[in-house]
């Protein structure tokens, strides 16, 4: 019987009474090991009394570490074959020690923990704010380091000789989170861990100041991060005909970007965005020097997306086009290539799941908008694009290089785009999950740089945030202008940003509404659902269906899910904090990144379904038409596309054709000679262009794709 | 479990099919239909009057336009009258700057 001690001496020896009192009823042989970690009161001395008296009693004097570090040298100094760790308030009566006995009969575990949560506990008198605290930390413990223990901090716990020799060398912490060590480390060493219900009577008297409760949150975290690295996955890769299955899903990846990267070549450099910030690239001395007036910019903090623009101005050497919507198609391609890295392909399972997934990605009107958007270089997709990398590392070996690429990421991210804050998102929601390649370091540094970056933003520049009434929004079934929406939210703005949230999150799980706008019911409150519409909400209930059967399943098999199944809870954590961002106004292109991980999480759900379905009979029939129809739905949102691009070229090419003349009559054309030729530059390469007209598409294109 | 990519393939194949027909400017969704000035004034092709007036085409021409652009018979008429029948002010205006009689 290990018992830690400090300051002690009101009740170490009404302890040792207790359980010298009950033990000799319980085993034939036992001793009780008083830790004293380095008490300043009496404890040591009425201790030593006891065991002058009696050497079944022994006290082990140490200098003041903390509990973690008495509990390990007592575990080690005891001597029996079985030991067990006993707080010194006895807050578990000694009576159902018989529980861990009669539980270790049963199941032959090597560790079995006292749980105030598992059946047959009962709780006495235990003050609720405790309870609920303990509860909290319990959660987080179980999310991040031990899933599935539901009461890793209950002082009792029995160990055989056998698995304190293994686990008590190689512990490290001292302080309270010892215990979630202890457990980490019995994990890793594949000892059987069971929980037994225990009665336990609350003290009023143990005090947690906050200051502890955050350092033993920090112990958490630090064996959470040395619990479950992640590991090189030598499964095999299974084959399909010619090639690994891993490379038809890149090769099915590159199609796709090589498809839409044509129509991106094929359309202008868009204007009424773009033209005044490639005039201005064109006067800035360097991209530095468009750098810094950028950081001082209101309501927007975005001096890295000024800079690109320049720096691919200066990169263009004349062309101008090529180089901009060139830029636009490479990143297209690197997030196409970098959504399939991140699937991990294995089987033909997963093969399935992954092509899927890929005309989810590609169907979703998030994504479909950063095809449009270009101010000129598409930053919605740079964002995109940046939060893969992250998740990408997520899943890589941890090591310092993955770390500093992350940040890297992370900077450039932030001060491209507000949205690059989902970056950091990502790298936690990743980590928390257990999908730890950015390490526990790179997230905390990650921390320390969004920590600074709110504070330069908020209270060092006072950029701020978007303002109502800043730019229309949808709202319901129509779009609101800007002094439309100050009449009908002026005082109320709590209830716009709500909907500007809320509308977010059901936009990219049910494709409605779209922009804000509810364009589906309308429609059917008319009755003139199009095509589009029907299939676009069809097709997201169904998967959003399946995501949600997939999410209650992982949710509730947490602790033994595959860890890339865990991608679907990022999912969830992306998409709320990027609908979080988009509290000013919704606009689909904003959500592009929530989408992405919608599609990651119906790679999740399908490949669940499938594990699941037996090969043959009838559920396999139904869930392969359900997939066939879905599947089929969502490849004629993404073949839409091309039709958007198509339309988009068109449009843009004759803003360019009309701008000469607006330039003029609006007092915008430019004096500076050099920004005129740009200008006549540019156009002459967007009306160089072949763009079909749109009045020789068939009448079922626009009824399909059209908006 | 293969046959629920079915149409995902069928896609995929689909995209490859329109990129090898790029090659020949054939790609269903980029197919060009030429068509004269006036017909462009007509569709309200802004970028495409540019381009032909740029290419040389006659401001002041009488061009034939296809039934059911503007009517539904066959037409003549000069780019204005045709961008003037659009009622596309700004392609009357690009047809002027280039030399186009406004009558």
């Amino acid at each position: 019987m290990v018992v830690p001690a400090f300051n002690e001496e009101t009740r170490i020896a009404s302890c040792i009474e207790r359980l010298r009192e009950y033990l000799p009823t319980l085993v034939p042989s036992w001793e009780i090991v008083v830790a004293d970690d380095g008490s300043s009161d009496r404890t040591g001395d009425i201790v030593s009394t006891i065991a002058a008296g009696d050497t079944r009693v022994r006290l082990l004097s140490l200098p003041h570490k903390g509990k973690g570090s008495a509990v390990r040298q007592g575990l080690l100094e005891a001597r029996g074959a079985w030991r067990f760790i006993a707080d010194a308030d006895l807050a578990m009566p000694p009576d159902n020690l018989v529980r861990f006995f009669d539980c270790r009969d049963a199941t032959g575990a090597a560790v079995i923990i006292g749980s105030r949560e598992a059946a047959g506990s009962r709780r006495v008198d235990e003050p609720r704010a405790r309870h609920f605290i303990g509860r909290a930390f319990n959660r987080l413990v179980r999310l991040v380091a031990v899933p599935g223990i539901t009461d890793t901090q209950c002082g009792f716990k029995l160990l055989s000789a056998r698995a304190v020799e293994a686990i008590c060398p190689q512990m490290s912490i001292d302080g309270f989170a010892f215990d979630v060590e202890m457990l980490s480390l019995a994990r890793r060493h594949g000892f059987d861990v069971r929980e037994v219900g225990i009665v336990w009577h609350g003290n009023q008297e143990t005090r947690v100041s906050i200051g502890r409760g955050a350092a033993a949150l920090w112990e958490v975290l630090t064996i959470a991060d040395r619990a479950e690295p992640n590991l090189p996955d030598r499964r095999p890769i299974e084959r399909l005909g010619p090639l690994s299955v891993r490379s038809w899903a890149y090769l099915l990846a590159g199609v796709f970007a090589a498809s839409i990267a044509y129509d991106l070549m094929r359309m202008p450099v868009e204007v009424s965005d773009s033209l005044e910030e490639i005039v201005r690239a064109q006067r800035s001395t360097s991209a530095v020097a468009s750098f810094v007036p950028a950081v001082y910019t209101p309501a927007y903090l975005r001096p890295f997306r000024i800079a690109q623009i320049k720096m691919l101005f200066d990169a263009a050497g004349g062309h101008y086009w090529l180089t901009y919507r060139g830029f636009h198609a490479a990143l297209m391609c690197c997030c196409l290539f970098l959504f399939a890295r991140a699937l991990r392909v294995r089987s033909t399972r997963d093969l399935c799941a992954a092509s899927f997934a890929l005309v989810v990605l590609t169907g979703l009107h998030t994504f479909r908008a950063t095809i449009e958007e270009a101010f000129p270089i598409s930053h919605f997709l740079e964002i995109v694009v940046f939060v893969l990398i992250a998740l990408n590392l997520a899943q890589a070996r941890p090591r310092l290089a993955v770390d500093i690429l992350a940040l890297i990421v992370f900077a450039a991210a932030t001060l491209t785009l507000e949205s690059g804050v989902l970056v950091w998102v990502t790298a936690v929601a990743c980590w928390v999950v257990g999908l730890r390649g950015i390490s526990l370091r790179g997230v905390t540094l990650m921390t320390v740089c969004l920590g600074i970056y709110v504070y330069a933003r908020f209270v060092s520049l006072s950029v701020g945030a978007p303002a109502v009434g800043e730019r229309g929004s949808g709202f319901l079934f129509s779009v609101l202008e800007r002094s439309q929406l100050q009449d009908r939210f002026g005082d109320r703005l709590v209830l716009f940003y709500a909907y500007n949230v809320v509308a977010s999150v059901m936009s990219v799980i049910f494709s409605e509404p779209q922009a804000g706008v509810f364009v589906a019911v309308r429609s059917w409150l008319d009755g003139t659902v199009s095509p589009r519409e029907a299939i676009a909400v069809a097709s997201s209930i169904v998967t959003t269906v399946l995501i949600a059967i997939a999410g209650v399943r992982i949710l509730r098999h947490y602790g033994t899910v595959d860890r890339s199944d865990r991608v679907l809870l990022v999912f969830i954590a992306v998409l709320v904090a990027n609908s979080v961002l988009s509290f000013a106004y919704v606009q689909d292109e904003i959500m592009s990144v929530a989408g992405v991980f919608y599609a990651l999480a119906a790679f999740v759900a399908v490949r669940q379904l499938l594990a699941r379905v037996p090969p043959t009979g009838a559920i396999a029939t139904l869930v392969a038409a359900v997939l066939l129809v879905t599947g089929t739905a969502w490849s004629v949102r993404s073949l839409g596309i091309h039709y958007v691009a198509r339309t988009y070229a068109f449009k843009t090419r004759n803003d360019w054709a009309r701008q000469p003349g607006l330039l003029n009559r609006s007092g915008r054309w430019p004096s500076n000679e050099d920004s005129q030729q740009l200008i006549e530059h540019l156009r002459n390469d967007a009306l160089s262009m072949r763009v079909p007209n749109p009045r020789f598409e068939p009448p079922w294109m626009e009824r399909l794709w059209g908006e | 479990m293969i046959i629920t990519t079915l149409p995902i393939a069928a896609l995929a194949v689909g995209r490859v099919a329109f990129l090898i027909l790029a090659l020949w400017d054939l790609n269903p969704f980029w197919l060009s239909e030429p068509l004269n000035l006036a017909e462009a004034a007509a569709l309200r092709d802004a970028g495409e009057v540019s381009r032909l007036l740029a290419d040389g085409s006659d401001p002041n021409a009488t061009y034939q336009i296809r039934p059911g652009f503007i009517h539904h018979d066959e037409s003549r008429m000069t780019p204005v009258e045709a961008a003037r029948a659009s009622r596309d002010d700004e392609i009357v205006q690009i047809l002027v700057d280039a030399g186009a009689q406004p009558r």
